[in-house]
């Protein structure tokens, strides 16, 4: 799965955790990317993560199972912090596809106002940083779908160049 | 017995999932894609961004397209639902871009269900 449909999965996560927070960080390092998305929801239930992890059913957390066994089995790492403060999920990923990372940010478009989210993204090509705080201001009238097709589509790019694959 | 904690950590849920829906104005079309590890999995994500791709490529107002979580059929995924205004919620399955785009021509546009992608 691509590194983009792990953001999806995490932020839903944060989501329904109710987060009114979630920071994405992604950086190019050791050969490969490392996803870093932490938020400030309640956390995840005490041993919920961890069956899940252990493949067994759960109401939630099958993603981070997904996550941990791809960054693991592609020679990356993968580690958690829950509490009542927000969780934290960590993942190298090595020779995984970023994916279309604006496609998968605008899912939550809906959820601005309610939940916002930073997305911090860097390479040795540069730095990139967004935040659905500030769509109005940089994008435009965030109630036009039109503004969510620009967000899309600038988000791919930027993306795209600062860690490779292909750009639509 | 749920403490005082966990009453305000449902009620602050519920509060949200009905901001959502509470969203839908007057006269509006509501475009609900599941998004739980199995739609994911299955292309939800490629569901969204193809309904968002139909809209904004037509001259189409009050289309709203968002986000909800799991929707329970995780072996008919991705799934989603279209809300007519003043209709009731028409949930389709086992989507792809091309049904999307006959869903919106037909449905939204032409206020027809397309049957055939209609959950059994």
């Amino acid at each position: 799965m691509e590194i983009s449909k792990h953001i999806v999965d995490l932020i839903t996560n944060s989501v329904e955790a109710l987060a009114k927070h979630v920071l994405v960080m992604l950086s190019a390092e050791e050969g490969g990317v490392s996803l870093e998305v932490a938020d400030d929801g309640m956390g995840a239930k005490e041993g919920e993560v961890e069956r899940a992890l252990r493949g067994e059913k759960a109401p939630r957390g099958n993603g981070l199972r997904l996550l941990k066994e791809q960054a693991e089995s592609s020679g990356g790492s993968f580690e958690y912090l829950s509490d009542e403060k927000g969780m934290t999920v960590r993942a190298l990923l090595k020779n995984v596809p970023i994916g279309k990372v604006g496609d998968a940010l605008i899912v939550f478009w809906q959820e601005r106002g309610i939940m916002d989210i930073t997305l911090s993204a860097t390479s040795e090509k540069g730095v990139y940083c967004f935040d659905t705080r500030l769509i109005g201001e940089k994008y435009g009238d965030p109630a036009d779908i039109q503004t969510m097709v620009k967000v899309r589509k600038d988000v791919n790019y930027t993306l795209t160049n600062l860690f490779g694959g292909n750009k639509e | 017995m749920k403490s005082i904690a966990d009453i305000n950590a449902i009620r602050e849920q519920m509060r949200s999932k009905v901001l959502i829906r509470d969203n839908t104005k007057e006269g509006e079309t509501h475009v609900f894609v599941g998004m739980g590890t199995c739609g994911i999995q299955a292309g939800a994500v490629e569901v969204f961004n193809a309904f968002v791709d139909e809209i904004s490529s037509r001259v189409v107002k009050n289309v709203r397209i968002s986000r909800t979580g799991c929707l329970g059929d995780c072996d008919k995924e991705p799934i989603a639902e279209v809300v007519l205004p003043g209709a009731a919620p028409v949930r389709y399955a086992g989507l792809n871009p091309a049904k999307v785009k006959e869903i919106v021509e037909k449905h939204i546009l032409g206020g027809n269900a397309v049957t055939e992608y209609i959950v059994k």
